[in-house]
């Protein structure tokens, strides 16, 4: 594929969803962005695009995008979630690429986005209570704390897997968009002004 | 070819396991939560071994406002709680859903207590700004 094809989409998608997590982040639970915005969006791209690698950049687009978020709770946190979000679901398509994206079966489809969801919401949620307090703060890290928590982070993990179930199925669907959307002319004009528009509207927020 | 097919077949079957699995440990978690945790809706806060209903401890303080948010300072409730020494104790504050985070004495001279139950910590990141909170541990460090 073409590199500039390639990099705008990650601009493109990156910035649509750091948008989401703005504007949604404070309103819809973790599980929900997690299982719905995040789950949705790297599954439709891996699907339209096809290119390992590319969710991470999306994550990395979307976290800078965050970081310049005056809204919303922790942002040094879902920073961190985020980028944890975009290697985990690369590294689960990493271990079972061939067998989702050539999937058939409905069943394969649910497990795969109830496995990734879990997954990332899980990861997501560790590292943020790990990370957090190692390099963004003078608090000590306190494993007794998070491990107190352990088993709401995996009974929250359950709730992001079932959306997960659904979203994965569903967000499949557009590969039959793939063609059509990278071939048309106006992919470049049509995806920069989305990107900047993205970047706008929470640059206007501050 | 065959092999190929057949690794295919092992990676399918290993998908379905590890999402029945994780459904699993997800379910049982929830269970043990619900079964032997529950959460503790109180309108009360235990501080060490005193116990202040939100009342008292909003009626007889004066309201302090750090950035947005307006409550009591924690250091005043920490002293009305009658603990020696607070210098010397580290925190853990704990939520109704079990969530907690431990604080060192500097971060709770800075912090407030909300009427929302909620800690506001102004030299920690938000993850530490505790909601719905039912109880603050203290232990010497």
């Amino acid at each position: 594929m073409n590199k500039t094809k390639l990099f705008l989409g990650i601009v493109i998608f990156g910035s649509v969803w750091g948008l989401l997590e703005c504007l949604l982040g404070s309103y819809l639970s973790g599980r929900v962005m997690t299982g719905v915005v995040a789950l949705g969006l790297m599954t439709a791209t891996r699907f339209i695009y096809n290119q390992k690698g590319m969710q991470v950049g999306m994550a990395l687009v979307a976290a800078a995008l965050l970081s310049v978020n005056p809204l919303g709770g922790c942002i040094i946190c879902s920073v961190i979630a985020i980028v944890v979000e975009g290697a985990v679901f690369e590294l689960v398509w990493f271990a079972f690429s061939p067998d989702i994206e050539k999937a058939g079966s409905i069943g394969i489809k649910v497990c795969a986005g109830i496995v990734t969801a879990y997954a990332c919401y899980a990861f997501a949620y560790f590292m943020g209570q790990i990370v957090t307090p190692l390099l963004f703060s003078n608090a000590e890290l306190q494993f007794g704390d998070l491990a107190v928590f352990i088993p709401n982070i995996l009974s929250k993990g359950l709730v992001a897997g079932l959306i997960g179930g659904v979203v994965f199925p569903a967000a499949a669907l557009v590969r039959q968009l793939r063609v059509s959307f990278l071939r048309s002319r106006r992919y470049y004009s049509l995806g920069s002004i989305a990107a900047a528009t993205c970047w706008i509207v929470v640059i206007m927020c501050r | 070819m065959k092999q190929g097919k057949g690794e295919a077949k092992v990676k399918k079957r290993l998908l379905i396991l590890l999402a029945v699995i994780l459904v699993v440990i997800g379910v049982g978690s929830t269970l043990y939560i619900t079964l032997f945790r529950g959460t503790e809706k109180t309108e009360v806060l235990l501080v060490g071994e005193t116990e202040f209903s939100l009342n008292e401890l909003f009626g007889t303080s004066d309201l302090i406002t750090v950035e947005e948010y307006q409550g009591v300072a924690l250091a005043e409730v920490i002293n009305k709680a009658g603990i020696e020494n607070p210098e010397a104790q580290e925190y853990t504050i704990i939520a109704e859903d079990g969530y907690q985070k431990t604080v060192e004495w500097e971060s709770i001279k800075e912090g407030i207590f909300t009427r929302e139950k909620r800690v506001i910590l102004p030299d920690l990141p938000h993850q530490y700004w505790i909601k719905n909170i039912t109880k603050i541990e203290v232990r010497e460090k």
